[in-house]
């Protein structure tokens, strides 16, 4: 497998609020999206309540960014994160296969018999293990995140298990928001196919308020240009695959 | 509820279970009593009647598939036999301890057998395990997790998680199911705190060893802290060194059988579709065309220079 292979892209937020500095996620969040990068949200719920206008924001974030919204407790969130970051690879492929299948059937998954489906599932399947995975976990660091810090630690280091267990190659970053010294936001790691620990610990509650916008735009900046964004549209695949 | 593609009518019953996959009934239907798991979502319910068909070709350890079928307009669903048992939390705490060691030795059994086709369980966690006949019959249900060996897990519960303890990695061989089975013994007795979320692995392998000592049954105590070091590696190393213990009667149970089938068994292949009973005759009997169509889809989204544009369809839906 070369370095050619399509990557999927994925900016993972974990926060326990709502946004109040800078640009709105929701735009953030469409723009990443634009650029094939899809953005899932999971809202901490701990004790208290995330609130009505936190729960709506994650899942407007969720929305424009073409990805979920998970509203969880500290202990779920280890396997909340494992599998969102599954989903999510599963539904963008899905939504490639499905493309692929009404180029060749003129049907899509949800039109064929059960039994067919299965077999277009396994095409997935196989897909989701083997694609090159690009993930930037964005964590809030805002003063309410304190105690839950540890909890976000092991569960990135967590992630980082499943993904390095996969065939295709991986690599994740983490950025925190706010950042420290005034920094709207701060890459804790830049990507590496390994979680770092002694960086993680990097991920300290700060001063200041949520800029979630400004956090999404800052994970999307690490991604770098892919040089396919600017042809005019794919390239049908069966250009290259048909023998 | 009917099914869109059978016809079959289906009389829900009751409910036996449910999850974050979707939710399993008790049904009656042309099959006389089943169960039913119904998802919001074609591709799981996809996903794992394709497993059911594959796995039990050529075993029992999971449920038998029965058909696979829509309720419009957003209910996906499979009908399975019913697997009557008591999850093995509730069950293992009141059997007598020669129960325990037979209903130990069924569970190893069934997986010994699942291995033996190359796959993994994965996501073992007691709900997962039934138990009847006072430990003799043990069956496995939930094939959400089932994962070829050497590829990651895709499912699994972090207590009964190999590499949530630092216990090794999270790619699927007989030690992580052999892992998962001895956490889900010890924690019948002993169920971790939420606190252990927060650890390093580290701290968390040394609250496990406190918790293994303090185990009651000695012997077990003995193979399990073998198998959570590594140092037993497959089911059929556990059954010896548990053999070498206390001795129990060898004895065929009824639910692990192992007829040892290989010959049939096609490895890792796609094509192998094991029957199509499910389809209930209203297919248009054009497989070759079928084989065309899905062979075509693998090879256009698999070929490596196909895989170069993924990354551009994947931004080009983004666009919509
Ligand atoms: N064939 C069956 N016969 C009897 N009970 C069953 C059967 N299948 C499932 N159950 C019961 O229903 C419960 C939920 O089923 P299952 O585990 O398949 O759902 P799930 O959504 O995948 O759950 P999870 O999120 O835990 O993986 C099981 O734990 C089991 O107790
Ligand atoms: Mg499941």
């Amino acid at each position: 497998m070369g370095d050619s292979k399509g990557t999927l892209r994925q900016i993972l937020v974990v926060t326990d609020g709502c946004s109040n500095v800078g640009e709105a996620p929701v735009i953030a969040a469409a723009r990443a999206r634009q650029r094939g990068v899809v953005v899932n949200v999971i809202g901490i719920v701990d004790k208290g309540d995330i609130g009505r206008q936190g729960k709506a924001e994650a899942m407007s974030i969720a929305d424009a960014g073409g990805g979920m919204c998970r509203l969880v407790q500290p202990v779920e969130l280890s396997a909340t994160v494992q599998m969102m970051t599954h989903q999510a690879m599963q539904l963008t492929l899905q939504q490639v296969v499905n493309q692929e299948l009404l180029q060749v059937m003129g049907k899509s998954t949800e039109d064929l018999p059960p039994a067919d489906r299965t077999r277009v599932m396994q095409v997935v399947d196989k897909l989701e293990e083997e694609t090159d995975l690009e993930v930037v976990v964005t964590v809030d660091t805002s003063a309410s995140m304190r105690e839950k810090i540890p909890t976000v630690r092991e569960a990135i280091r967590d992630l980082s298990l499943s993904l390095q267990a996969r065939q295709g190659r991986s690599s994740v970053a983490v950025v925190s928001f706010p950042g420290r010294r005034d920094a709207l936001a701060e890459t804790v790691q830049p990507f590496q196919t390994e979680v770092d620990m002694d960086l993680l610990e990097g991920i300290l509650a700060a001063r200041g308020g949520t800029p979630t916008g400004p956090a999404i735009d800052h994970a999307l900046s690490l991604f770098g240009a892919s040089p396919r964004d600017e042809e005019d549209g794919p390239r049908r695949w069966a250009d290259g695959a048909n023998v | 509820m009917q099914g869109k593609w059978t016809g079959h009518t289906l009389l829900v019953d009751r409910p036996l279970g449910a999850g974050a996959n979707g939710e399993v009934y008790l049904v009656h239907g042309p099959f006389g009593r089943a169960a039913m798991k119904v998802c919001a979502n074609a591709a799981d319910v996809a996903m794992e009647w394709g497993l059911l068909e594959r796995l039990s070709a050529n075993s029992r350890v999971f449920p038998k598939p029965l058909f696979i079928d829509d309720a419009p307009p957003n209910l996906y669903f499979y009908v399975m036999e019913w697997v009557q048992g008591v999850p093995f939390h509730r069950a293992y705490p009141r059997l007598a301890p020669a129960e325990r060691r037979r209903a130990v030795e069924a569970v190893l059994h069934g997986l010994a057998q699942l291995h033996r086709l190359d796959y993994g369980f994965c996501d073992i966690k007691p709900e997962n395990i039934l138990v009847a006949d006072g430990g003799a019959a043990v069956r496995l249900v939930d094939v959400g997790g089932v994962t070829s060996f050497g590829r990651s897990v895709r499912q699994y519960t972090p207590f009964y998680d190999r590499a949530f303890w630092g216990l090794g990695g999270r790619r699927a061989d007989a030690h992580y199911d052999l892992c998962g089975f001895a956490l889900n013994v010890l924690f019948t007795m002993e169920p971790p705190p939420d606190a252990l979320m927060a650890k390093t692995p580290e701290q968390r392998q040394t609250w496990l060893w406190k918790v293994l000592r303090k185990h009651p049954d000695a012997d077990l105590r003995h193979v399990m802290e073998r198998v959570l070091r590594s140092e037993v590696q497959d089911a059929a190393g556990w059954l010896r060194a548990s053999r070498t213990g206390v001795q129990p009667q060898r004895r065929a149970t009824a639910s692990t059988h192992a007829p040892n089938r290989r010959t049939t068994h096609h490895r890792g292949s796609v094509q192998h579709t094991p029957s199509s009973q499910s389809s209930g005759g209203r297919r248009p009997p054009r497989r070759g065309a079928k084989m065309d169509w899905t062979e075509r889809l693998m090879w256009t989204s698999l070929g490596t220079a196909a895989m170069v544009t993924i990354a551009a369809w994947i931004s080009f839906l983004g666009g919509f």
